[in-house]
């Protein structure tokens, strides 16, 4: 059976428990010494990546970790349409731009959590940003009738884009200007499988 | 700096030792003032406006103060050799260092905030139990708290029906006893040290000293951590913001009597300190 090498506070992870949730593909999970605080490697995934980061998928070809790599082996071991042929570079737009510039969400998150080092309030300035990007997006597609940011269904577009959305909360961002968004991730919730984390409200 | 002798007459945990040994000056604050953590060779030492502070290296903790407090609580279980203690970490919340030690207390909300964890809405009845306020050590003590849990602990494979007492040892110290999975004759501790850096914004370091031969150091602090996270959202959203100590502006009920005890000493001891002034009441 494959292993995700994993700590429960941690964002990178948490979107591949997503993943893992609504396509129903078995794995077991290890938990791993991580220290949100600190910039230095968890020591116990090194050996399997040396930048030390979470997470790490391990399965019969090997340990894999990043987490759009990760998605694509993903899809192509669901049975449903999560990374369709179809629409392959919209989902990889999202995927990326998830790891790319809405990564400055798990930043901010960290500083203001756990003390790691940062310039909050820069960090704070660039999400919002990058969260505008997401609600224009969502908000255009909305007039043409879609749900979901890549198409008429969900996709891994989704799922890699919910997770630094939603934990915005704790690098103290609220939604509230972000009407497109909320009603998006409410979507997203009532996905069959769906789990959330500890920092994802669950109540509105 | 502030005048509030209930506050300053206390000792606060600022970290676990080894984050400060050996490494560079962190800057910190408590109480609305910056203090300066200086690690030189095995001595550590805190600094405000430059003249260095009591410290105390207790139970694998970094302890100060701004004031003269009485000595820092005992901790028998910490000298059993069969105990493991795990520093879980720091978080930071938005929320006066009082709510979080009252929440701490609160078993009411183990179902919802903790689904299937600990509590689950089948068993949301929170059964009588006894609060006292143990004068001769100034400490409040909850005893005989029961809950049905569907999985208390990181060791955990069943359910239990746990039992607890909770000990307040300070407005901003407190630490619970519960049964372990594998050791029903014993406690494990869970402290939560409340770090107050303004009187909405807190530190909240977790130390565990458990019986537990079972999990990994790791899954011991992401338990306890994915518990904290869990309560930090309802924390956040606590109004007022600053604790409330007038009787009246809030119903408790039976389920809430630590909570109660818990106000009626901090108005005893007439702290103010993310408390709400009765000035501010409308």
């Amino acid at each position: 059976m494959p292993e995700l090498y994993d700590h429960i506070l941690s964002l990178e992870a948490y979107t591949i428990r997503l993943a893992l949730a609504v396509t129903g593909i078995a794995c077991e999970r290890r938990t791993v010494a991580w220290n949100p605080a600190l910039a230095i490697p968890a020591p116990d995934v090194v050996g399997l990546n040396p930048a030390g980061t979470l997470p790490v998928y391990v399965d019969a070809s090997g340990p894999l970790a990043g987490v759009p790599d990760i998605l694509r082996v993903l899809a192509t071991q669901a049975d449903a349409p999560w990374w369709p042929e179809a629409t392959d570079d919209v989902v990889a737009r999202w995927v990326d731009m998830a790891a790319g510039p809405l990564a400055v969400v798990s930043q901010a998150r960290s500083a203001r959590l756990f003390g790691a080092t940062g310039d909050l309030v820069a960090l704070q300035a660039a999400a919002r940003a990058a969260l505008r990007q997401i609600e224009d997006h969502l908000t255009d597609v909305a007039i043409g009738g879609a749900d979901w940011l890549a198409g008429p269904q969900a996709s891994f577009a989704d799922i890699a884009v919910f997770p630094p959305v939603m934990l915005s909360h704790d690098a103290g961002i609220g939604h509230e200007d972000y009407p497109a968004i909320t009603l998006w991730q409410r979507r997203v919730r009532r996905l069959p499988g769906f789990v959330g984390m500890p920092g994802i409200p669950d109540y509105f | 700096m502030i005048d509030d002798r209930a506050a300053l007459d206390q000792w606060y945990m600022l970290g676990a030792l080894d984050s400060f040994a050996g490494h560079a000056p962190v800057a910190t604050r408590l109480l609305d003032e910056e203090l300066e953590v200086h690690g030189i060779g095995k001595t550590i030492e805190v600094r405000h406006d430059g003249k260095p502070l009591p410290v105390r290296t207790d139970y694998g903790c970094l302890w100060t103060t701004l004031g003269q407090p009485q000595q820092l609580f005992e901790m028998p279980e910490a000298r059993e050799p069969d105990r493991r203690s795990v520093y879980c970490g720091h978080v930071t919340v938005r929320a006066s260092g009082l709510r979080l030690i009252e929440n701490f207390l609160d078993l009411a909300h183990f179902p919802y905030v903790h689904t299937d964890i600990l509590g689950t809405e089948a068993h949301p009845e929170v059964a009588t139990y006894e609060v006292e306020q143990r004068r001769e050590v100034d400490e409040l003590w909850a005893t005989k708290c029961e809950f049905f849990q569907p999985r208390a602990a990181a060791a955990s494979s069943d359910g239990q029906i746990s039992r607890y007492m909770y000990r307040v040892v300070s407005p901003f110290n407190v630490m619970l006893y519960k049964t372990p999975p594998t050791a029903p004759n014993r406690w494990d501790v869970i402290a939560l040290f409340v770090q107050p850096v303004e009187p909405v914004l807190s530190k909240a370091h977790m130390l565990m000293l458990v019986i537990d031969d079972v999990s990994s150091d790791a899954e011991l602090v992401a338990f306890q951590q994915m518990i904290f996270m869990q309560d930090k959202i309802v924390l956040e959203n606590q109004r007022p913001l600053l604790l409330p100590l007038q009787p009246g502006r809030e119903s408790p009920t039976r389920a809430d009597l630590s909570s109660v005890l818990y106000r009626r000493w901090l108005k005893e001891k007439q702290i103010s300190y993310g408390v709400e002034e009765p000035a501010q009441v409308a």
